[in-house]
């Protein structure tokens, strides 16, 4: 094919994503896929061809927690850095979304950068294509085996992405075993982890005990948070790797302290760091160490994090007849256990809605639900009222509070989250909160029809909007 | 008080797919009845103290976390294991745990990774996986429902000698091997089974029947309270709905058995 011919292709297909894109958005779809899926269609080398119009190239971040939350602090400090950046902030994370956010923004004039989030099973498809500057791998959970079979396929689905670049700088979570056993000798690697006030006296969790390289179980020094923490095999010797960028956690009782240092250098000292949960603290430091190595400012980097609110489902909040409302996306255990400890350590629970789905984005198999520790929460689920399951399985997670010892007359079914949230509502005492923990899909359900009644933002206009 | 000692093999190395449930089942229904549960958690290089425990648990792993523990359990806790077992001892081994105590599981590489021998079955890894929901009926008990429901995932297709039987026959699903219908296997008190999702909790009578397989070898009892199972029973009735296995709910006949 001629280059004249190809480039015409290129123009075509672009503008049909831009067109595509702009009509779902007025028909009120989210419409971040179809449109790239099309284009993709029409010009097969379309991801390639945008990304290579990227003035200064690309961050790609992946990993099973925490893309969403860490791609959206790092374009918050690229744009604060002055950029015209791209970022697919909805969270459409396979080639099609990558497509559409890319073909979206560069028509609006975000050609300099993107900070795109890829999903594990997607990396190794998308890295030929974009050749990022810098690929981010944020921790590796159980959250998707019935996708993978095992834990060790979404690792090795991200080792083959980052092989097929090898030009590519690699920043890693040093504190997961299995993230640092992404580093290669040949590459520019880098590292970040986290020190939190009173780790030692934990015990890791299930997912990560053995030694990536050699299979015997790792020895742990400290643990910050499920199997993350300080670590090393007695066999063959691998250890954490010594991270250049750290952040330290201290809490002053509910508020967190997070103070970032890479070097002798500061990025940020935060007395008070708004996103809830350690999981975010982790978040925030990937997000500070790669704008740091991207050779951004480090007024940027504080900014950007000091008035840093949670995105999209990550304990959204907002107004519904009076009662504050929040939306907790919960997708493994160790993110669920994370809303519950928030939970628990507040005043008043009032309403707590618990909707499960187990649809493809959710995952078929919600065996997960029997690892997350509700038997440690039995005071907040005794306060909470009305306490109500819902979800298309609905059936499950109200067993899983019977047998976590919730008691079984005031457990409450109710399989649509809509229908349990209004009926919260309607019971509450006016000003008392609910909380409604939900799945992926049961989020992205309920944010739709909540959208119509209540000022909540419909969520892809967040972030993408907000740059421009 | 009637008391249950669980032996919990491997619960760090073998715990994938919400194993876990399986324990706080048991736990709750022991103490629903007022008795209470220990569980002994038995890692890699601790003694089995066989005498010290009144039922078997082991989970699902990775097959790297397998061949870990295969070295472990063919250091002579396999013999004492299937002593115990012969002996009554009511056992529970699901997915990675059920492939180890067979024969051996050859994993996709070609790797051969030697069982323990408890179970006449054996394990060979097929290129795709075998995943999605679960519903089969098994004859552990002759009257009422008799469906099991779980949720499988597993790349092993395992195959059952001629001195054991199944669990159950498929409903839905795919089971042992995808091939001939059967699921699990049974062999005394001790089952095996690829249903995880957690199995127990969704299958309360299972769970029973592993409480009285233990207090009827130590106590002398023969029978169990009943409890106010409203909860287990919905989720149950779900799960078969949500598979359309409802419809094919059995009320087979018994001469069916060793059929498969």
């Amino acid at each position: 094919m001629s280059a004249a011919r190809s480039s015409l292709r290129f123009a075509v297909a672009w503008r049909l994503v831009v067109a595509l894109e702009r009509l779902a958005r007025l028909a009120g779809h989210g419409g971040s896929s179809l449109p790239g899926l099309w284009g993709q269609r029409l010009d097969p080398r379309l991801l390639e061809e945008l990304a290579g119009t990227l003035e200064k190239g690309s961050a790609v971040v992946t990993g099973t927690n925490g893309k969403t939350t860490t791609a959206t602090l790092l374009a918050e400090i690229g744009r604060r850095s002055g950029l015209r950046l791209a970022h697919n902030a909805a969270g459409a994370n396979l080639i099609s979304g990558l497509v559409t956010a890319l073909a979206g923004q560069r028509a609006e004039g975000a050609d300099q950068f993107a900070v795109l989030e890829v999903d594990e099973a997607t990396v190794a498809r998308a890295m030929p294509a974009l050749r990022p500057r810098l690929i981010v791998v944020t921790n590796f959970f159980r959250d998707q085996l019935d996708r993978y079979g095992e834990l060790l396929g979404a690792v090795g689905r991200v080792a083959e992405g980052i092989t097929a670049v090898p030009e590519t700088a690699l920043l890693l979570n040093a504190d997961d075993p299995h993230v640092a056993s992404l580093a290669r000798p040949d590459r520019e690697v880098h590292a970040f982890a986290l020190e939190v006030a009173g780790g030692a006296a934990r015990k890791p969790g299930g997912d990560a005990i053995l030694c990536p390289r050699c299979g015997r179980p790792l020895r742990y020094r400290s643990v910050t948070f499920a199997h993350l923490g300080d670590y090393a095999c007695p066999g063959c010797g691998f250890r954490r790797p010594s991270p250049e960028v750290v952040g330290q956690v201290l809490r002053n009782g509910r508020e967190t302290a997070l103070r970032i240092r890479a070097g002798g250098q500061e990025l940020a000292d935060l007395a008070r760091f708004q996103l809830p949960g350690l999981y975010n603290a982790y978040n925030a430091v990937a997000a500070a160490a790669a704008a740091w190595l991207l050779g951004w400012p480090a007024q940027a980097i504080s900014r950007a994090l000091s008035e840093a609110t949670p995105v999209f489902g990550r304990m959204e909040r907002f107004e519904a007849d009076g009662h504050p409302v929040r939306l907790a996306l919960v997708k493994n255990p160790a993110g669920f256990d994370a809303v519950l400890e928030t939970l628990a350590g507040e005043g008043e629970p009032g309403a707590l809605v618990l909707a499960i789905n187990d649809l493809d984005a959710d995952g078929h198999d919600i065996s997960w639900l029997w690892d997350v520790r509700f038997e440690d929460h039995l005071a907040l689920l005794a306060r909470s009222r009305p306490l109500l399951a819902s979800g298309l399985r609905a059936e499950d997670m109200a067993l899983r509070l019977a047998i976590a010892g919730a008691d079984r007359e005031r457990i409450e079914l109710e399989p649509d989250p809509e229908r349990a949230l209004d009926g919260a509502l309607r019971r509450l005492p006016r000003g008392r909160p609910v909380t409604v923990c939900l799945t992926y899909t049961a989020l992205l359900d309920l944010h739709r029809r909540l959208a119509r009644r209540y000022p909540v933002a419909a969520f892809w206009e967040r972030g993408a909007r907000r740059g421009a | 008080m009637l008391e249950l000692r669980i032996g919990h093999l491997y619960p760090r190395e073998l715990n994938l797919y919400g194993d876990r449930g399986n324990l706080l089942a048991l736990a709750d229904r022991v103490r629903r009845r007022g008795g209470r549960v220990t569980v002994l958690p038995l890692e890699p290089g601790d003694p089995l103290r066989m005498s010290e425990i009144d039922l078997v648990f082991i989970g699902g792993g990775q097959d790297r976390e397998q061949r870990w523990i295969a070295e472990d359990l063919a250091r002579g806790k396999a013999r004492e294991l299937a002593a115990a077992v012969r002996d009554g001892m009511p056992l529970l081994a699901v997915c990675g745990g059920y492939q180890l105590l067979g024969r051996y599981y050859r994993t996709v590489s070609g790797e051969k990774i030697p069982g323990v021998g408890l179970f006449d079955l054996w394990t060979e890894a097929g290129s795709r996986r075998l995943i999605g929901n679960v519903a089969i009926e098994s004859d552990l008990w002759e009257e009422g429902d008799r469906t099991l429901v779980g949720f499988e995932n597993h790349a092993g297709r395992t195959w059952l000698g001629p001195s054991v039987r199944p669990l159950g026959r498929v409903l839905r699903g795919h089971g042992n091997n995808d091939r001939d219908g059967s699921e699990g296997v049974r062999w005394l008190n001790a089952i095996g089974t690829y249903l995880h999702g957690s199995l127990l909790p969704k299958n309360p009578r299972l769970g029973d029947w592993l409480i009285l397989a233990a207090w009827r070898r130590k106590y002398g009892i023969d029978r169990l309270e009943p409890l106010d199972d409203r909860w287990e029973e919905i989720a149950h009735r779900a799960a078969l709905r949500r598979l359309g296995a409802a419809a094919v709910q059995p009320t087979c006949s018994r001469d069916r058995r060793g059929a498969w």
